[in-house]
């Protein structure tokens, strides 16, 4: 590369990094940014002790040794990701035009995905891996550093290679070939190997464990070894088991790192307007999952534009904001996607009790593994599902201007949020619950599968309705802690924003039910169960919505107090 | 022994770029003179923007070749783009770099000598001075126009590619964008500028290219499509545009044209 344009990529990189950097110091004299950092040092902190505390347990050679051709299959035979090619877009604007080489302009590239690499390593060795000493975590540094840009290499020259020009499909490349040569040889490798070990080992543990032991004994099986041998040079300064042996091994993963980068450098085919279209591609994505469009956030193709929904030409006014997202829900949120997930639900419910020796551990295993799902399930959902008040705030000047009242607006699209994401949930849950439920001798099982379903019915959709009014306020009354479209503000302070965030709503959540539990509560010391039950939970969903509809009111007044230029984003 | 001819700042031979079956550009032959202004107007869709990221080297063409000041821009792009400024119809700037540092490292790109003099005065002139070290996230949509013009304007390029430059200025600032476009075509520099802006097109340009469907459909000073027939005779552009490849203009009319 040319001195000017090197120097020119290198002071790009260096003054980004720097006033990066200075611009989140600067930004945490704002109270929110300051308890956002606050908040994200508590939870790494934590995670540390935690890390400090646990044995010093086997690492997952095996886990590294097959992830790494797995990657390999994913870059060759999936379908090229956008992030692979993707630039920023000011590089694409100024980059590109400029007199730059092909080569310039990768080097430029990989140097930016550098700067990224060495904050995670530095954050995983400084944070996670506290307990080591400073050469074992340096020499593993390294490791990881040569892994992941080895990984990042192998992604940008695969899909560099698979260019297409005018959209007609490249002739497979040499590249490609050998790749997929390697994978069948590897798996050729495999079979004959599995077989030659004979039956699976210990099967007494498990069937899981079994596995991972036949798989671990795998990459030391003689066909297996020879063609994983690529892979575990890569992996050996990571999988070393001490500083030395770790620097031992670092030269061989440095050559392979070596001609990783030669081949990606070598001279490449003009890859200008995939990349353009790569970067507006992944940053289209990115917009799209930041206000929850995931079918445009996983770039699924396009739903039909038709709908078979039609909107009542008369009716309350703000029935048409509730066609309006059920319309948007359809089109960014397959059924069959979610039918398929709880299809999975429902097999490892199931399947769970089959993979253990002793079936009444398994059974008592099976509910903790549906709860800690379904939990996992209400508390992110709103934060992935956002057609709601949230998808809105965009357009805060058409909503301040339409014909109805914002209580309305606000209770609308709560409430078809609310429906769409308890649907989902009974969808994914409602099966794996009723079976833990038929299975439960206390109370009997018609009993018991009529409350689940009650609960389900009933009570659900009010306490998500209430989790999702809760997310709605807090990016009214807060916008500046809202993610709604906004940008270019990463880093520890918005992930400890994100969790302050998660513990606000589950206090608010919690204030919100204490009342309609307390009631259920009552009544259930005057009606013994099962009948206090099956009438408490009524009455504790009656209350909880007396209270959304306040909270909608008040929202709705906070609304129209809320001016666009507060919302992130604005400038 | 006649003069030799000058080489055009921008020369078009043919060029043709297609996305698998649609043709977002056909045949496209062009010659911009140094000093000129060429506006490229036509309906959404005309490909107007493919063409101009075709000369900025963005997007590659399917089939022809794209020279700058004698340059190919397939054979050595490096040489062509040094004489080339493009700016996009929304320029996307670098989050972390502040206006100054900006033009620093366009003018280290170009390796513009003595650079520190250069910076102030253009940043003056777009008034962006006191915004030297403001980060983009801090500047206002028109702001950061200029100092897209800002970065274009450092190496002195031959050639300026403008998409659609008015997009989101205020009025004074349009003044201060048309002044400028017309000093640096005084000063020798061809612009290639494309605008919905028909009016402006009309006062800036020397010559007008109206494309539809990717397809010249005229190519003249407002004066030489008088001549196409007679009605548009004492028309403004926006007559012109409207009967060639409006909702009444006939396929014929194109073709033929």
């Amino acid at each position: 590369m040319a001195a000017a344009p090197a120097r020119a990529l290198l002071y790009l990189a260096a003054t980004q990094a720097r006033n990066r950097w200075r611009w989140r110091l600067r930004r945490l004299r704002e109270p929110r940014y300051l308890v956002g950092a606050l908040g994200a040092l508590a939870y790494v902190g934590w995670i540390a002790w935690a890390a400090s505390e646990r044995p010093d347990t086997v690492r997952p050679a095996t886990l590294t040794l097959w992830a790494l051709p797995l990657l390999v299959a994913t870059h060759w035979l999936g379908r090229p990701s956008p992030l692979a090619l993707a630039f920023a877009p000011a590089e694409v604007d100024l980059l590109f035009p400029a007199p730059l080489t092909r080569r310039a302009l990768l080097h430029a590239r990989l140097l930016g995905q550098q700067a990224a690499t060495f904050a995670a390593i530095l954050v995983w060795i400084l944070l996670l891996d506290p307990a080591r000493s400073l050469g074992t975590s340096l020499a593993r540094g390294a490791g990881v550093w040569v892994m992941v840009t080895a990984v990042t290499l192998h992604r940008t020259g695969a899909a560099l290679s698979r260019v297409e020009i005018d959209g007609a499909p490249r002739r497979m490349p040499l590249a490609r070939a050998l790749a997929l040569a390697w994978l069948c040889a590897l798996t050729v490798a495999m079979l004959i190997d599995w077989r030659a070990l004979g039956a699976l080992p210990d099967l007494a543990r498990g069937p899981l464990s079994a596995l991972a032991d036949r798989f671990a004994q795998l990459t030391v099986a003689p066909r297996v070894a020879v063609a994983l041998a690529p892979v575990r040079w890569i992996a050996a300064p990571v999988l070393a088991t001490s500083p030395q042996a770790s620097l031992a091994a670092l030269p061989a993963a440095l050559a392979v790192l070596l001609a990783l980068y030669a081949w990606v450098v070598r001279d490449p085919r003009p890859f200008e307007e995939a990349a353009a279209d790569a970067t507006r591609r992944y940053a289209d994505r990115i917009a799209a999952a930041r206000r929850g469009a995931w079918r445009s956030a996983t770039g699924r193709r396009r739903a039909p534009t038709t709908t078979r929904v039609p909107l009542p030409t008369r009716g309350p006014a703000a029935l048409a904001f509730a066609w309006k997202t059920l319309v948007a829900t359809g089109r960014q949120w397959a059924l069959r996607d979610v039918l398929l997930a709880a299809l999975a639900v429902a097999a490892s419910a199931a399947l769970v009790p089959a993979l253990f020796p002793d079936p009444d551990l398994g059974a008592a295993l099976r509910l903790p593994l549906v709860a800690s799902f379904f939990t996992a399930a209400f508390l992110t959902l709103p934060s992935w599902f956002r057609q709601d008040l949230r998808a809105e705030l965009g357009h805060l000047g058409f909503l301040k201007t339409a014909p109805v009242p914002l209580r309305d607006i606000v209770a609308t699209q709560t409430a078809v949020a609310a429906l769409v994401a308890s649907t989902v949930l009974i969808l994914l849950f409602g099966v794996p619950l009723a079976l833990i439920a038929a299975d439960d001798p206390l109370v009997g099982r018609l009993e018991t599968v009529l409350l689940v379903v009650e609960a389900l019915v009933v009570a659900l959709p009010v306490v998500v309705l209430l989790n999702v009014t809760v997310h709605n306020a807090i990016a009214v009354v807060f916008p500046g802690w809202s993610r709604v479209g906004q940008a270019g503000v990463g880093g520890l302070q918005a992930m400890g924003q994100a969790y302050v965030s998660l513990a606000a709503v589950l206090a608010a959540l919690g204030v919100l039910l204490a009342l309609p539990v307390a009631a259920g509560a009552a009544l259930l010391g005057l009606v013994p169960a099962p009948a206090g039950l099956a009438l408490a939970l009524p009455l504790g969903a009656a209350i909880a919505v007396g209270e959304w509809w306040l909270a909608c009111t008040w929202l709705g007044r906070q609304l129209d107090r809320l001016e666009p230029d507060a919302l992130p984003g604005a400038h | 022994m006649p003069d030799a001819a000058p080489t055009p700042a921008l020369a078009l031979r043919g060029v043709t770029k297609r996305y698998g079956p649609v043709t977002a550009i056909d045949a496209l032959d062009l010659d911009v003179a140094p000093g000129e202004v060429l506006g490229l107007v036509g309906p959404n869709g005309a490909g107007k923007t493919t063409t101009l990221r075709a000369i900025a080297g963005i997007v590659r063409p399917s089939a022809g070749t794209i020279a700058i000041g004698g340059i190919d821009l397939a054979r050595d792009p490096v040489g062509a783009k040094r004489r080339l400024a493009f700016i996009p119809d929304e320029p996307h700037l670098f989050d972390y770099l502040t206006v100054r540092e900006h033009c620093r490292f366009v003018a280290r790109l170009y390796d513009v000598r003595a650079p520190e003099p250069r910076i102030a005065a253009l940043l003056a002139e777009l008034e962006l001075d006191h915004k030297g070290d403001a980060l983009p996230g801090e500047l206002s949509r028109g702001m950061k126009q200029k100092l897209a013009v800002a970065c274009a304007l450092l190496h002195d390029p031959a050639l300026l590619v403008l998409d659609e430059p008015l997009t989101g200025l205020d009025p004074i600032a349009i003044r201060r964008m048309k002044s400028l476009v017309r000093a640096r075509a005084a000063a020798g520099t061809a612009v290639v500028l494309s605008s919905h802006l028909l009016t402006l097109v009309e006062e800036l340009c020397d010559r007008v290219l109206l494309l539809r469907a990717g397809r010249p459909v005229a190519l003249g000073s407002l004066a030489d499509l008088a001549t196409l027939r007679p009605e548009f005779a004492g028309r403004s552009l926006e007559d012109v545009f409207v009967a060639l490849v409006g909702e009444g203009a006939r396929p014929a009319d194109a073709a033929r044209d």
